[in-house]
């Protein structure tokens, strides 16, 4: 398995899903099927398909996807961390706000108004658990997601049948490597 | 590992995610909260979860979509079924069995999506049952591959550090 050829577009596919997968709002698609994973997976597949001299086969969009889905949970999990005390810091006047609205209403049974009282008085300790957790979620259910997405990105893009596989390059000094060919012979032109 | 057993483990990843996506209004009906409240965080991260869309099981819903549950239901069944035909056949025809799986699914997405045609429960399952099967069929083969070179690779290193280990005669 060629891996520095599949290093780069797994790290390309891996930061583009893992980055759409946390900004607000858009992060929203993923709710369609993991559809950010998966398409990173794709993305990932079509530029190893693009750069490789050789058919791909799935098992190696497979590889690809897998590598994408880990680098993409962690890629969202970093960027999580900041996000995340960045829209609790400048949510913060709205979460008083949302407190005040719940002292106001008079017939929420005690138990249901301190439920609520909890889960919008989160501290920052409380947060980064959260998204902890949820990263190590993120580090199963991503690369299983994007493996599909580089096996589906394979059979859409690879259009070459795939042929025997190479053998491997000899080690230097290597005294049971096969000779190297000879160079083309020099034929006179008449 | 041999297309049987990537099969095999294909068919236990399913298999364990439609038995949790089918235990988790089980163990909330049935007095387990903390389990049911796990599973349905763990798919939160991959479906909307929208009760109006969903299955329901013992007066609960599953904790993903009715278009998720039919791709759940496709993998597990696309594994069952799946062999090693499609990574041997005409690359025209594996690509045309993708697209041909994918487009039904977009499209009930997408008129669902722009109101053109609202869908229904039994459009968005067998649409997701047919992509999740398509999906399946490629996995299987896909999986028996990877080990395959996965193998090779440990094969040709160990190889390798037999020819660097001293007193090899020359």
């Amino acid at each position: 398995m060629n891996e520095a050829g599949m290093l780069k577009p797994a790290l390309i596919g891996g930061v583009l899903l893992g980055i759409l997968s946390v900004v607000p709002g858009i992060h929203l698609v993923n709710c369609f099927c993991c559809a950010w994973v998966i398409g990173g997976g794709i993305v990932a597949a079509y530029l190893y398909v693009k750069s490789s001299a050789e058919a791909v086969t799935l098992g190696r969009g497979a590889g690809l996807g897998l590598i994408a889905g880990a680098v993409g949970a962690v890629v969202d999990t970093l960027f999580s961390i900041p996000l995340n005390f960045l829209m609790t810091r400048l949510g913060g006047d709205a979460m008083d706000q949302v407190r005040k609205m719940i002292e106001r209403v008079s017939d929420l049974p005690p138990e249901a108004r301190d439920a609520m009282g909890r889960i919008f008085s989160g501290s920052p300790a409380t947060n980064l658990f959260l998204v902890l957790a949820a990263g190590l979620i993120k580090l199963v259910v991503y690369p299983v997601m994007a493996m599909l997405g580089g096996t589906l990105g394979v059979a859409l893009f690879e259009k070459r049948k795939p042929g025997p596989p190479l053998p491997p390059p000899p080690l230097p000094g290597d005294p049971w490597a096969p000779p190297p060919p000879p160079p083309p012979s020099e034929t006179p032109s008449l | 590992m041999t297309a049987r057993a990537a099969r095999f483990v294909a068919l236990a990843i399913f298999g364990c995610a439609a038995a949790t996506i089918a235990a988790a209004p089980l163990a909330r009906r049935y007095g387990h909260p903390r389990a049911a409240a796990a599973i349905y965080a763990l798919f939160s991260s991959v479906c909307h979860q929208r009760a109006e869309r969903s299955f329901f099981l013992a007066s609960e819903p599953f904790p993903v979509c009715q278009r998720c549950t039919g791709i759940y239901s496709g993998l597990f069944l696309g594994a069952l079924v799946a062999g090693d035909a499609l990574a041997l056949a005409r690359i025209r025809t594996r690509r045309a069995w993708v697209v041909g799986a994918t487009l039904p699914l977009a499209l009930d997405a997408a008129l669902a999506w722009s109101g053109i045609r609202p869908g229904s429960a039994l459009t968005r399952a067998a649409t997701g049952l047919l992509f999740g099967s398509m999906l399946a069929t490629l996995l299987v083969p896909a999986l028996s591959e990877l080990a395959a070179e996965l193998a090779a690779r440990r094969d040709s290193a160990l190889g390798r550090q037999s020819l660097r280990a001293p007193g090899r005669p020359s």
